[in-house]
This record gives structure tokens, C-alpha cells and sequence, in this order.
């Protein structure tokens, strides 16, 4: 996109983003992406969670391979976390991993179907990573990406 | 190219006759097909081309299609995924190699087996992450299938250029039809039909239909007015070639019926064409003259010389300008033809001269007659000599001649005396032997470089140009008076010639030619004057008496004319009675400037004029008149007698005149006698008697007159009917001296009486004269001693008034004549009679 796009569409994204926080009244209402506390997933930048959550690359650096969670199918947690992610709404990102998937080499993640089941299932995989709202994480599970800076979904 | 295949119908034309219907569709056809090869050759190459670009950009959209899925192996790095997206690509045939590339990792290269690998087409996109478009995950590299994609690319251009053809035929069809159908087939119908037309003169093309507005309509239109035109010419140029052939057959039959001769020269005059009146007229056959040059001589033989006949041509044609030339030559039987030949020059086409044309016109008749014309012009008619134009020609030349040679040229005019009276006398036709018969003897006394002329009447001129001088001259002039003096014969008769000879000689008489003339002339009449029968050379002084002799001819005829003559009458007595018995009419001249001209000086030249007649005739018809006159006036009667001249008696003209004149005025011939010299009796006696008889018919008296001095016969006097006898004047005037003049006059007294006539004595002047002819017994007296010639009222005066001779009666003895009047009173009156 050119940058003078970009520059737009962040504008956008800001006002609307200002917005829905004038609407909704809801201040910390944010996605994290977290993983146990004693997993060895150190911080990882939004281009390293993009190649995580997409199947880029998993591999860590003492070489084991993080395994990302999706939330529950059509979970608006799944869709925001997409959306802000890489722009793409779940049928696109439901049509990516169709065709990944069709190779066979890289799985996309399994999707639990509540933040309960993905801090359970986060606490038993070390490599496991999720995301969910801050307001759902416990003590169990620490931030390793914070979706603040992000952009404003716009639905 | 183009232009050679496009003359190639013309040049197909020339092996054989081809229709423009076979031209046109094989010029159509042959222009379709290149340019079909051309546009098929190149749309196969736009085509190719253009297919080939088309194939790629579809391997390309192929790629766009598989975009998202290869940015999804290239961002998982899925080269699973990859090799399926390349192996789906792949199924596309016009993709010959696939090489996804995920950062620097090949995630897939595959390739389609047995593919020899061009490099040719090579697409490569760049690999977009799916998720952040700014960010490039990968590369896909395809080669196309360039085998495939020429494969499609023919195929496809293979159709195309099929359906091309196709297209291209189905228009060259098309408008080869329409062509065939709206212009080749009306053309081809209009080239048959003038074709046809052709064959018979006059016929019109029909317009091929539904064209009659177009431009084959018009043409036809235009074909048809050309027909038309054609057939017009083609008839005039008939009618034209036939008048020329007509006129070169009337030409021919012209030339070859012509009388005049035709011929024409080249340049060389050589002769080119020769009509047959020239072979008639030269004799020279038709291949001999053809191509023989004038100056052949064995041909003909021309008067003129043939270098002249030539050159006279070249001139002619160097000029130009036509010229007349009188040609003569001897024809086959030998004589003289001449033609009068036209001749022009001819020229070629070109203008320049070619050669000349004769035409000549046979007038050898023509020229027969001017030489006989010129010869009837300079030479007299009965002698044959040259006459004086021919004279004066010669006369010229001589002294022309003369002043170059400074010698000396003679003239001599020669007169015959008494060739009038001979004329008269004997008649015409006598008096022209005569003149022929001096001629010859003139010419044959001279040489043959003298001429001798004849200018006509009794004139003739003698031209001497060689060795003239004085003696030489007296020698001919003799010689010519003894050849002339010798009788003639002529008819029967020996006549004497007396001639007159003047003489002139150049340059002392004259320096030209009138003048000489004039001189001889004058010293010929001079020769006359002194008693003819004699030559005088011409000498200063005779002009003035010859001038009065010839200026008195002249004066004669004016005298005539003018009434300048009158007659005198001197009366005759009776010596007896003393009274007038008759009147003797004498002519007197009264010139109105000169007065008087005594008759001896006029009578001889009347003579030598021949006004002789004129004055004889006059002097009878005046005698009529006056007698007439006095019966009017009641003078008492009186016989009047005229002297007759010879000519007048010797012809029955006198006996007309006088009967005509004696009817005019209505007088009695026994008033009128005539007095005759007896030497003209002597000479033609027959008609002297004739007339005389004639004349005693009418009543008239005759008298000899002169008589005693002439030759007489006295038979004659028988024979004549005679009334008196005149005596000689000059018997008369010497009575008194001559004693034998006396006894003359008593013979012929005597003689007189006794044969029955009167007598009559001329010229008594005395008394003693008048006595003697009284004692004598002459008759009758005329004399000055009664009066002499007096005018007509004098003598009436006398007859009126009754005056008479004094007689002395007792002195005279009477003697009785019939004539004697009144005897009984002479008687009483105291005359004796005598027995």
C-alpha cells in the first residue's frame, strides 16, 4: 500500500478508534497474546506473531516449535486478533489456511473454544501461545504481545 | 514489382488476342493473391505476435490468479503448497518452467520434461506477503513454453491467415464480379457490337443496356457519331478517290488525244513522258524518246540549236517562272514544223523543282501564213519585188553599213513614162504584164546585191550598196536604158517603155534614209520635167522646180475638188456667114493665191497624176451644164466641142459618161462634139470606132483635131464617123512665109471636101491669114483674129448679141456646104458663090 494510503487509513483507524472508545466506554478492553509464565516464548514482536499465528516460522530459538491457539471460531476475539494483526477478516485468514493446510506442512492452530480451555491449555504446553482480552488472563499466563498500538478494527 | 506485374496483361497481349474479360479477372486475381501474400505474411507476424503476447499476458492473469496462494507458500515458506501451485501452473502448456523462490530458499523449480529451455520468455513477479503488502516474501519466475507458444501462436495465425485468404478471394470475387458485371461485360458488348458494326458501313452500336446514362451509354453515343463521321468520309474519300481517278483517266485521255504534243523533263532534261501527238509529230518512237536527253542529236532536228532548247529549259527551272519557246524541226516527210511550246516548271512534293513540263501547240500552219504575211508586207503583190517597207529596211542597213565602212550607198527612182497611157490604152491586165515584164528586166540588169523595189504603180526604186560610185553608176543607167528601150511584147502588142531616172547617192545626197528617197525622187521627176526618157543625178537645185511639179499635183487635186476650173470658149466662125457655129470649150485654171496656171504647165502633170480623166469628165459635164444652162437662158444654140484624151477615147466609158450626162441636163447630143487628136485614133481601132459609132448614135459630131500632124491612115478617116477636120495651128500661123504650109492646107482643104467633111482652121491671128483660109475655102476659122478663149458670158454676150466676122462680101467667094446657112440671103446680101 502506498504510504500516503497508509497514512489515511491510520487516520482513520485512530479516529475510529477514538470513537469507539468515546462509544463503547471501554478503556482496557485490549487483546493480548499470551503464553504460560514459565514458557521459555520470550517477547515477541508483531512480525514474529504474524509468522507464528500464520505458520511462517515457529521455531524458537533453542529449537522448539511454538504452537499458536486460535480462540473459538467466529469468536469476536479471533476476529479482532486478525484484524488487527494483518488487516484480514476470517474468511481470508479461514481461505489461508485452507490452502496451507492442503499441503499439509503447516497446521494452522488449533482453536479452543473458550479463554477458559486456552489458559488450560497454555498452562499444560509450555510452547503454546494464545490470545485472548487482558481482561480474561490470569495469573497463570503473561503478556508476550500487547495489541495496543495497533490498528483500530474497523468493522 | 507491382508495376511489372501490372504490365503483364499487356504484355500477355502480345502472344495472343486476350479479352479484357481473361485480363481483368487475372489482373484482378493476380492483385488479390500478392496482396494477400503480402497482408497474410504480414497479420501472420502481427498475429504471432501479437498471440504470443497474449499468451503470456494470460500466463501472467495466471499468475495474478495464483498471487495470493504463492504469497501464502512464500510467507509459510510452504513448499508443499508451492509445488502444488507449480505443478498447477505447470498444467497450463504455455508455461514451460515454474521457480518459486521464498527469500533466497527455492521453495520449487520444476519444468516440464523433454522442454529444450529458451530463455525467450521469461515473466518474474515478486511474491507480496499476504499480510503486509509492502513487504516482499518471495519471487515466482516462469519461462513460457516458447515451443507452445509459437505452436498457438501459428496455429493461430495459420487460421487467421486461412480466414484472411479466405476474406481476400471472397472480395476479389466479389468485385471481380462486379467489375465483369457492370463494366467488363457492357465494354465487351460494346467491343462486339462495333466490332460488328465494323462489318457493315453506317451501322450504330447498340447501347448495351441499362447504360445509356453512363459513361459506356456516352461512348457508345460517341462510337455511334464516329460511325457516322467515318461513313461520311469514307464516302467522300470514295467520291474523291474516284475523281481522281477519273480525272487521271480524262488527264490521260487528254494527253493522249491532245493534238498539242506533251512532254515533260527531269532535271537533266531528259525526256520522262511523251503524249503520242509528239511520237506523230516527230516521228520518233516512244522508247527511243523516252530518257534521251535534248542534246541527242540522232533524234530530232531542231531549228534552234539544242544547247540553246537546253539552256532555255534550266532557266526555267532555276527561275521558276514559265516561258514561251518557238520550236521548230524538220518532220519524217521534211518539212518545217514549228511548235509553239509553253513551258512550266514542276515541282515535287516537297516544293523543289522536279523537272519541266512542254506543252506545245502545232502552228506551223500559223507560221506558214505570218512568213507568207511577212512576204506579202515587204514585197509587192505582182512583181514580186520588195516594196517600200522592205526597201526602206534594206536602205537602212545599207547606209548604216556605209557609215561603218565609209563607202557609199545609191539610190535610184525609176518612173515609167507613159505606163498610164499604156494602162489606159491597152487596159489593166496588159499594163500589169507590163510592169512585170520591166521588173524582170530591171532585176536583170543588176547584180545580185543590188535590190531592186517596187513602190508602187509605175515606180520603181533601185538600191546600189556595193562599189557605188559615179561611172560605175552612168554604166548601169546606160545599161538599164538599152534593156528598156527594146520592145515588149505584151499581148500582141510591141510597146516602147520610155522610163525617168533619178539619182541619189549616200553621203552626198543624204545622210539618212528619207532623205536620199526624197532626193532620187526629186531628180526622177527632174529627169521628167526635162523631157523624160533620161536619168539626172540629183544636184542642189533641182529641188525647186521638182518641188513645183509635184506641189502642182497636189494643187490639181484641190483645184478639182474646190471648183478652181472653169472653161473658156473661143468660138468658131463660119468664114463664110462670118457667124458662130460652134464654141471650142478650153479648160483654164484660176488659182485663188496664183492666179492663172496656163494648162501647159498643168495638163502634163494632170497627165503624169492621172487626174486626166477627172479633168475630162469634169470639162464634160461643165460643157452639158453650160449648155443647158444657155437653152434655159434662151441663148441662141451653139454646138460646144471638148477635147478627148486618148484614155477617154480608147474605153466605152466615154459613150456612158457622155450618154449619161446628155440625159442629166437634158441636151441634145447634136449640141456637143467632141475633138480628138488623130494619133489616138491610130492606135486602138477597134475600140476608137466602137466608140465613135457610139458616139455619131448619141449625135455627137467628132472632129480630128491637129490634124496633118499625127500618122494617119486615111482609111480610117473612112471608117470613123467623122464630121470635120481641124487643121494643125501650126500650118495655119506660118501661111504667110511657108509656102508649102500653104499648100498644105489647100490638100487638105481639098481632101476634106471631098470626102463629104469640114474643115476648121485653128490659130488664124492676121487678116492675111483669115484671107488666105477664105480664098482657100476653109470651112470654118477659130482664132484670135475673130477673139480668143473668153469666158461663158462673154461668148453668150456674142451668140446673143449675133456677133459675126466682118466679112467684105465682094471679097469672098461663098461656096456652099450643107452647113451654109440661109444661102439666098448670102446671096442678096452680095456674096459670091462659087460653084
Amino acid at each position: 500500500m502506498s504510504v500516503l494510503h497508509r497514512i489515511v487509513k491510520s487516520c482513520c483507524i485512530m479516529m475510529g478508534a477514538s470513537l469507539l472508545a468515546c462509544l463503547t466506554g471501554v478503556a482496557h478492553a485490549e487483546l493480548v497474546v499470551v503464553a504460560s509464565v514459565g514458557s521459555p516464548i520470550p517477547q515477541l514482536s508483531r512480525q514474529q506473531v504474524v509468522n507464528i499465528f500464520l505458520g511462517r516460522y515457529r521455531s524458537m530459538a533453542n529449537g522448539r516449535t511454538i504452537q499458536p491457539l486460535d480462540a473459538a471460531l467466529n469468536s469476536p476475539e479471533r476476529k479482532e486478533f486478525y484484524w488487527r494483526l494483518v488487516g484480514k477478516n476470517l474468511a481470508e485468514i479461514n481461505a489461508y489456511w485452507a490452502r496451507l493446510e492442503f499441503s499439509g506442512k503447516t497446521k494452522a492452530p488449533i482453536s479452543l473454544t473458550s479463554p477458559k480451555e486456552l489458559l488450560e491449555e497454555l498452562v499444560q504446553n509450555p510452547d503454546a501461545i494464545a490470545y485472548m482480552q487482558r481482561y480474561d488472563i490470569d495469573a497463570r499466563v503473561r503478556v508476550v504481545y500487547a495489541m495496543t498500538d495497533d490498528r483500530v478494527p474497523f468493522f | 514489382m507491382l508495376a511489372m506485374l501490372r504490365s503483364l496483361p499487356f504484355r500477355m497481349q502480345g502472344f495472343r488476342q486476350r479479352s479484357l474479360l481473361v485480363d481483368t479477372t487475372t489482373g484482378i486475381l493476380m492483385v488479390s493473391v500478392m496482396l494477400a501474400m503480402v497482408i497474410t505474411l504480414g497479420s501472420m507476424v502481427l498475429i504471432r505476435h501479437y498471440e504470443t503476447q497474449r499468451q503470456l499476458d494470460h500466463v501472467e492473469a495466471l499468475l495474478t490468479t495464483v498471487a495470493s496462494t504463492v504469497s501464502i507458500a512464500c510467507f509459510a515458506k510452504d513448499n508443499a503448497l508451492a509445488g502444488e501451485i507449480a505443478k498447477g501452473l505447470l498444467a497450463n502448456p504455455a508455461i514451460a518452467v515454474v521457480r518459486i523462490k521464498a527469500g533466497r530458499s527455492v521453495l520449487v523449480d520444476e519444468a516440464i520434461n523433454d522442454m529444450p529451455i529458451s530463455a525467450q520468455h521469461i515473466v518474474t513477479r515478486p511474491v507480496l506477503s499476504p499480510f503486509d503488502a509492502s513487504k516482499k516474501v518471495g519471487e515466482v519466475r516462469l519461462i513460457a513454453n516458447s515451443h507452445y507458444l509459437k505452436k498457438q501462436a501459428n496455429h493461430y495465425s495459420n487460421q487467421s491467415m486461412i480466414v484472411l485468404l479466405l476474406e481476400i478471394a471472397a472480395v476479389s470475387f466479389v468485385v471481380a464480379v462486379m467489375i465483369l458485371r457492370k463494366v467488363i461485360r457492357p465494354i465487351e458488348k460494346l467491343s462486339v457490337g462495333t466490332h460488328a458494326a465494323m462489318a457493315e458501313p453506317g451501322r450504330h452500336v447498340k447501347v448495351p443496356a441499362g447504360n445509356d446514362r453512363n459513361e459506356i451509354g456516352r461512348l457508345t453515343q460517341d462510337i455511334n457519331t464516329l460511325i457516322d463521321n467515318m461513313s461520311t468520309l469514307l464516302v467522300a474519300e470514295q467520291a474523291m478517290r474516284e475523281k481522281a481517278t477519273k480525272s487521271e483517266e480524262t488527264f490521260r485521255a487528254l494527253a493522249e488525244n491532245m493534238p498539242d504534243i506533251i512532254v515533260r523533263y527531269d532535271r537533266e532534261c531528259r525526256r520522262v513522258f511523251v503524249n503520242s501527238a509528239y511520237i506523230r509529230q516527230t516521228g520518233t518512237p516512244l522508247e527511243l524518246a523516252l530518257n534521251s536527253s535534248v542534246d541527242q542529236v540522232e533524234l530530232w532536228r531542231p531549228v534552234m540549236p539544242r544547247e540553246e532548247y537546253k539552256a532555255r529549259l534550266q532557266k526555267i527551272m532555276e527561275t521558276g517562272e514559265p516561258d514561251h519557246i518557238l520550236l521548230e524541226w524538220k518532220a519524217p516527210s521534211g518539212e518545217l514544223v514549228s511548235h509553239e511550246m509553253y513551258v512550266v516548271a514542276e515541282y515535287d512534293a516537297e516544293g523543289e523543282i522536279s523537272g519541266s513540263l512542254a506543252i506545245g501547240r502545232d502552228i506551223t500552219q500559223r507560221k506558214i501564213a505570218e512568213r507568207q504575211l511577212i512576204h506579202q508586207a515587204t514585197h509587192d503583190a505582182l512583181t514580186g519585188l520588195p516594196n517600200r517597207a522592205l526597201l526602206k529596211d534594206r536602205l537602212g542597213h545599207a547606209v548604216q553599213q556605209a557609215q561603218r565602212d565609209n563607202t557609199q550607198v545609191a539610190v535610184i527612182f525609176v518612173d515609167m513614162d507613159n505606163f498610164k497611157t499604156v494602162n489606159d490604152t491597152l487596159g489593166h491586165e496588159l499594163g500589169d504584164q507590163l510592169l512585170k515584164s520591166v521588173a524582170a528586166r530591171l532585176s536583170s540588169v543588176l547584180r545580185s546585191s543590188d535590190t531592186v523595189a517596187r513602190l508602187g504603180g509605175d515606180e520603181f526604186v533601185i538600191l546600189l550598196d556595193e562599189e557605188v560610185s559615179v561611172p560605175v553608176l552612168d554604166t548601169i543607167a546606160r545599161k538599164i536604158f538599152d534593156h528598156l528601150s527594146r520592145p515588149c511584147e505584151i499581148g500582141g502588142h510591141e510597146l516602147y517603155t520610155s522610163i525617168s531616172m533619178g539619182v541619189a547617192i549616200y553621203p552626198q545626197d543624204g545622210e539618212d534614209v528619207d532623205m536620199l528617197m526624197r532626193h532620187a525622187d526629186t531628180a526622177m521627176y527632174a529627169a521628167k520635167s526635162q523631157g523624160r526618157n533620161n536619168y539626172q543625178f540629183f544636184s542642189a537645185d533641182m529641188n525647186s522646180r521638182v518641188w513645183e511639179w509635184m506641189a502642182m499635183s497636189t494643187r490639181l487635186r484641190e483645184a478639182l475638188e474646190q471648183q478652181q476650173f472653169c472653161l473658156y470658149y473661143q468660138p468658131k466662125v463660119d468664114l463664110r456667114t462670118g457667124s458662130i457655129v460652134g464654141l471650142e470649150a478650153l479648160l483654164r485654171w484660176r488659182h485663188p493665191d496664183l492666179g492663172w496656171i496656163s494648162p501647159s504647165d498643168f495638163i502634163p502633170v494632170a497627165e503624169e497624176c492621172g487626174l486626166i480623166n477627172a479633168l475630162g469628165e469634169w470639162v464634160l459635164e461643165e460643157a452639158c451644164r453650160q449648155l443647158r444652162q444657155w437653152q434655159e437662158d434662151g441663148v441662141p444654140e451653139v454646138r460646144i466641142a471638148v477635147n478627148l484624151s486618148a484614155a477617154q477615147c480608147n474605153s466605152d466609158e466615154i459613150v456612158h459618161t457622155i450618154r449619161a450626162l446628155l440625159n442629166d441636163y437634158d441636151v441634145d447630143g447634136q449640141r456637143l462634139e467632141v475633138e480628138i487628136t488623130e494619133s489616138i485614133v491610130m492606135h486602138d481601132a477597134e475600140t476608137a470606132t466602137r466608140t465613135f459609132w457610139s458616139l455619131r448614135d448619141l449625135g455627137v459630131h467628132v472632129t480630128i483635131d491637129d490634124f496633118g500632124t499625127g500618122y494617119s491612115s486615111l482609111s480610117y478617116l473612112k471608117k470613123f464617123p467623122v464630121k470635120s477636120l481641124k487643121i494643125d495651128k501650126s500650118f495655119v500661123s506660118d501661111i504667110e512665109h511657108d509656102p508649102n504650109d500653104q499648100e498644105i492646107i489647100c490638100a487638105i482643104i481639098a481632101m476634106t471636101h471631098s470626102l463629104g467633111l469640114t474643115v476648121i482652121a485653128e490659130g488664124a491671128e492676121t487678116h492675111a491669114q483669115l484671107d488666105f483660109l477664105r480664098r482657100a475655102g476653109c470651112d470654118q476659122m477659130q482664132g484670135y483674129v475673130f477673139s480668143e478663149a473668153v469666158p461663158a458670158d462673154e461668148v453668150a454676150d456674142m451668140l446673143v448679141s449675133g456677133r459675126r466676122l466682118p466679112l467684105e462680101p465682094h471679097d469672098i467667094a461663098l461656096r456652099l456646104t450643107p452647113d451654109t446657112q440661109q444661102p439666098a440671103q448670102l446671096a442678096s446680101e452680095g456674096y459670091l458663090i462659087a460653084e
